[in-house]
Formats: C-alpha cells, structure tokens, sequence
C-alpha cells in the first residue's frame, strides 16, 4: 500500500499566517515601546543622578575647603549679596600660641567652570577646575533683574557664595544638554559654618 | 512488502500554534522580568535621591545651628514658642521645611524636618532642658552644664555643651521614610 502524500498540506493557511503574523507583530511593538520607554526613563534617571552625584561631590568640595577658614577674613565679605567666587585661608594648627594660615586659595566660577586656585595673581600660582559643566545661572534664574527662582538672590551665577552672618550658603547648578535635545540640569545648596 | 514506515515528513515542518504561543510566553516573561528590573532600579535611584536630599538637608541644619550664637540656640529651635529671644514666635522652631521632599502623612503641620533636643515637659514651668531624660541617640542621660552632676533641673540657661538630632520623615516612593543625624554642639573660642 502506497503511503498518502501530504505534501499538498504542507505549511501554514492564509489565515494561520496572517493571524500568527498579526500576533508577532503586535507582541513585537508592544515589546518595542516597553524596552524603548524602560530604556529612555533609565538613561534620563542615570545622567541626573551621575550629574547629581557630580554636583554634590563639587560643593562637598568647596564646602570643606571653606570650613576651615576664618569668616572674618574671607573675600568679598559683603552680607547677603551673591558672589561667584571667594577668597580665604585655613588654619594649619597652632604654633607658640598663634594660629597658622595657609596660603590664599580663591574658588571662583570661570567660563563654565569650578576653579580652584592657590595663590590667585601670584606667579607661583596653582590651578585646579573641580567641573566644567557649571550653568551659567542658577536654576530657574534669567538675566531680568529680577528673583525668578525665589531664593531672595537676584540674576544669581550657576556657583554662588552668599555670606549670612557666620554661615556661607554655597548653591551650584550643573548643566549639560544630552542627546535628543534634552538638557539634564542638577542644582544643590550646603551651608558652612567657618570654624577658624 | 511495500514499505510503510512512517518519517516526519517535511511537509509538516514549522510552527504550531501551541508552539508559537509558548514562544510569544516566554518572551513576554522576559519583558516582564527586564521591565520590572528597569522600575526596581529606576526606584532604587529615586531613593538615593530622596536620601541624598535628606542627608544635605540634615547637615546644613547642623551647620546652621553651628553658626548661631551658643548661648540663644536651644531657645532659638526648640518647641517652645514662648522663649524665643525676640519675642514668642519670632525665632525658626523645631520644624522646617525640607525643599525636594514631601512631608509624611502623620506630619503636625505639613513640614518635613524637627529639632530635637533633649527636654521634658514639666507640669509647671514647660518645656525644660533636662540631664536625666533617656535618649540614647543623643547619649542621654549626661551632665550638660558641666558641673559633673545629672541632675533633674532645668539647664536651658546653663548648658555647655547641647546634644541634638535632626530628624526628618517624608512620604518617599517606597512610603514613608525616616533620617536622623545626631550632633553636639558647644562654643566655638576662636584662638
């Protein structure tokens, strides 16, 4: 007996590839825009945070820097008006009696850029920049003569030092346009108490 | 004889239904597991950023209670409105705002931060600072006017040295959360 040949049977039907294709299709581009959406919100979540974490390392930076000085000597000493940068010494420790400072170091804003710099001016003068990625104004602030982000400072610099009596109020905004046009932009704030 | 046996024929070769749907199964399982493990993340770094802001927050209080006068900072943030040094009310108190976060549903009055010093409610004269109270996180009991006694008075006016905490509890995005930070602070002499 002759075996039955199949062979006109073979494959899928019209309508078992269309319905197969149609599946596919749709589990496919629900699965796209699921990785897609993922994937964008990481990448979004992933610079803020590293610019945040950069950020934060910065004034960390400045703030200890800072703490150790004496308020009565640091540049500019004008109350309650902002400034991009300060001028100040540490205390080395005691000797006979008498305190010991450092040499001047100044920490300034300087074309996007935290600079730190060791005896500013002089010819034996060092340099340092902390970040290059410093806005040019604070977060939430134009150049309108006016407070536009509400924190009583006026046209205020991405880096600005704000002496309040015996504390100094150091904010920082960094900023960095990602790929598609997005821009990631991080601000943080410390406050310092000089201990010297 | 002829020959019967039977082989897979080709013509039966491809996908079945049953096996595509195990197919379509399998990689919606994986998707469910890849998306899940971008949100854990993607929560996990939404903490960090709420800790993170606690954390600054907490030290820049801390410093700023450094940088008042020694003498006026238990009077200036503590929970008594009635001692401040400028008049009753005119001094910050023990509760501030934490900007980034949101304040827990339990929260008085909506802020997110609180003082806490080591005092007691006295029946007559209020809110005390007191040596004997039992707060571990502050190293309580101590002698705080420095007289080598722990004693049951009010030292408000005589303290040398001031344990504090900073405490803050926010609504978070995995609930409710809590920091605290706890310090000394004394006077600084300027050499």
């Amino acid at each position: 007996m002759k075996p039955i040949s199949h062979s006109e049977r073979a494959g899928w039907t019209l309508i078992e590839l269309v319905l197969a294709g149609l599946l596919v299709t749709g589990v496919m581009t629900k699965a796209a825009f699921v990785v897609n959406a993922a994937l964008g919100l990481a990448s979004e979540e992933s610079a803020s945070m590293h610019y945040e974490d950069q950020a934060r390392a910065v004034i960390e930076r400045i703030a200890l820097a800072v703490m150790g000085s004496d308020r009565e000597s640091l540049l500019p000493q004008i109350e309650e008006l902002h400034s991009s940068s300060i001028r100040y010494s540490f205390s080395l420790g005691l000797e006979d009696g008498e305190v010991v400072w450092s040499d001047p170091e100044e920490i300034g804003l300087g074309d996007g850029a935290v600079e730190w710099r060791e005896n500013p001016g002089a010819a034996e003068e060092r340099k340092a920049v902390w970040t290059t990625l410093v806005s040019p104004l604070l977060e939430g602030e134009l150049v309108n003569g006016v407070d536009d982000n509400g924190n009583g400072l006026i046209d205020e610099d991405g880096l600005s030092f704000v002496l309040e009596g015996q504390r100094i109020v150091i904010r920082l905004t960094l900023r960095r346009p990602e790929v598609g046009g997005r821009t990631v932009q991080q601000s943080v704030e410390s406050i310092v108490f000089c201990r010297n | 004889m002829p020959r019967t046996h039977r082989h897979r024929s080709p013509l039966r070769a491809g996908f079945t239904f049953v096996e595509l749907a195990v197919v379509m199964t399998v990689l919606l399982s994986a998707l469910l597991i890849f998306s899940s493990t971008v949100s854990g993340v993607a929560k996990q770094r939404s903490v960090n950023h709420e800790t993170g802001l606690a954390v600054a927050a907490a030290r820049n209080l801390l410093e700023t209670l450094r940088a008042e006068d020694f003498g006026l900072v238990y009077a200036r943030y503590n929970a008594d409105p009635n001692d401040d040094p400028g008049g009753p009310g005119t001094a910050p108190g023990h509760r501030f705002a934490v900007a980034g976060l949101s304040e827990a549903p339990d929260s008085p009055d909506g802020l997110e931060g609180e003082i806490v010093f080591p005092t007691a409610m006295d029946a007559v004269d209020g809110l005390e600072l007191r040596e004997d109270v039992e707060v571990r996180a502050l190293g309580m009991p101590r002698d705080l006017s420095g007289d080598g006694k722990v004693d049951d008075q009010d030292h408000s006016g005589s303290y040398f040295i001031l344990p504090v905490q900073v405490r803050l509890r926010w609504k978070g995005t995995t609930g409710v959360r809590q920091f605290e930070l706890s310090s000394q602070l004394c006077r600084y002499v300027k050499a």
